[in-house]
């Protein structure tokens, strides 16, 4: 009986750990089945075919907890971590003896993925459009909170730079205090009221810092003795926004909708997919609910006027927003409804043979099927190429 | 055979709902005649029920389970954890 090696899988929380033991090296390869979308590419790309897909569906959907999409054969696996290079959403890791490597980059050469997601730090006006729009939470606005949008929050006067100039024209004033009821900048000290004088004295104190120039002091004034002018520096928000790249996928989200175009996004994949609405039985909304990019939608009904002797869709796609990455084909559970193919994949570093053979498997057109023989794991129906 | 789809029958109360909800229609609910066994349409106290499944339709994708009211439908397939006491 051989001592090594030994193999064993686990789950740790949201992570699912398969191990390869052996005499000198342990080699682990753990799965988020959190950020794992379904999307099949480490299925295809495996090199020793370890990997099948589960319940794509029902685990993004969140039908079933106790299932990852993807399953990893932890005996067939060799752990070279082409599956980690290829996973669009960073769901893999590697770990060597309890380090990050990636074998078969190491060992034989392996090109990634030449992913571009930049935000322009001089276009960018740090609003919030991107960090609400993207699917996979991969902004990071790093945005001092203000009072508009938390209680705890800084004072709005603070966002932006500015230099406020506040004159109270001591002839006119006659210390009548509205002014300081009204306004937390604004404190008027009355003098210590005595007979010698018989009068009302003091001063007006203004405080730069609490002032954000709203002028309801200039109105309110009954004597109008007071001006305020505001000298705006800089009207850009302090902080910083940027991409997470692991979890960017690219979807272009953000890209589209930044209103200063700041942001320049290019897509992993080429290629083309296309939705076979009279084919879809509708309502089940599985491929809405999975979609890592957001891009699948039930379109909204039109009134009956405009329908004449059109058959409503019940399922589209924003080709804008798809990242063909092919989770939707994958949990589909219907038969030639999402059809997929993939063109070409932008990456960096010479191709070498084994990323052809994927590649080659990847951009085979596929559509999802109904009736399916593997116990176990979904199956796709690969089309010929066009 | 894709996934395997286990329905806890001691309380499913037949209420239809993944039949229905089933967007390949792999799910199909009768009742049983108790002498002849035969189909037969007409629930009978809940009980004698069956809730047939073709697996070789199912693709794992999760309506059903989100259909059901009393949460008594399990899928399994490749990758989920053995179930330790059964639903």
């Amino acid at each position: 009986m051989t001592m090594f090696p030994k193999f064993s899988k686990k789950r740790e929380g949201v992570n699912v750990i398969g191990e390869q033991k052996l005499l000198q090296q342990v080699s682990n390869l753990i799965l988020n089945s959190e950020v794992c979308t379904g999307c099949g590419i480490c299925v295809e790309s495996c090199p020793e075919d370890a990997i099948v897909l589960g319940l794509v569906g029902a685990t993004r959907r969140g039908a079933v907890e106790y299932a990852a999409p993807v399953d990893i054969d932890e005996v067939k696996c060799s752990y070279c971590g082409v599956c980690v290079v290829m996973c669009p959403f960073n769901a893999l890791t590697l770990k060597v003896d309890g380090e990050e490597r990636l074998p078969i980059v190491e060992k034989e050469g392996f090109p990634q993925y030449d992913m571009v997601a930049d935000i322009d730090d001089e276009k960018c006006v740090r609003c919030t459009i991107c960090n609400e729009v993207c699917p996979r939470d991969a902004i990071v606005r790093d945005v001092p909170e203000f009072e508009g949008a938390s209680e705890t929050g800084k004072e709005r006067q603070a966002a932006i730079q500015s230099k406020t100039t506040f004159k109270v024209d001591d002839e006119k004033c006659t210390l009548c205090g509205i002014c300081g009821s009204l306004c937390p900048a604004i404190t008027v000290k009355h003098k210590e009221f005595t007979a010698e004088t018989g009068k009302v004295e003091g001063e007006v104190v203004w405080d730069e810092t609490r002032c954000d120039a709203c002028g309801v002091c200039v109105e309110a004034c009954p004597e109008e003795c007071i001006t305020v002018e505001r000298e705006v520096i800089s009207d850009k928000l302090a902080g910083q926004v940027d991409i997470d790249q692991n979890l960017c996928c690219t979807c272009t989200w953000c890209s589209r909708n930044c209103p200063t175009e700041a942001i320049t996004v290019e897509k992993i994949f080429e290629g083309d997919i296309e939705f076979v609405a009279e084919k879809c039985p509708g309502g089940c909304s599985t491929c809405v609910d999975i979609c890592p990019a957001n891009a699948i939608y039930l379109p909204s009904a039109k009134p009956a006027s405009e329908m004449k002797g059109v058959v409503e869709p019940t399922i589209a796609v924003n080709k804008d927003y798809c990242i063909l990455c092919g989770a939707c084909v994958n949990a589909c559970p219907g038969e030639d409804i999402i059809r997929l193919s993939r063109t070409g994949i932008r990456i960096k570093g010479e191709e070498t043979d084994l990323f052809r053979k994927i590649k080659e498997k990847l951009c085979t057109p596929r559509t999802s099927r109904v009736k399916e023989d593997t116990q176990g794991a979904v199956q796709l129906k690969m089309m010929e190429k066009a | 055979m894709a996934f395997a789809v286990h329905v806890n029958m001691e309380r499913c109360t037949g209420c239809n709902n993944c039949v229905v909800a089933c967007p390949v229609d792999a799910l199909e609910l009768y009742t049983v005649d108790p002498v002849t066994k035969e189909k037969i349409y007409k629930v009978r106290h809940g009980k004698a029920m069956v809730l047939d499944f073709k697996s070789e339709l199912c693709a794992g994708c999760g309506v059903c389970v989100e259909a059901c009211p009393h949460d008594v439908i399990r899928l399994e397939g490749r990758g989920s954890v053995p179930s330790v006491a059964k639903v």
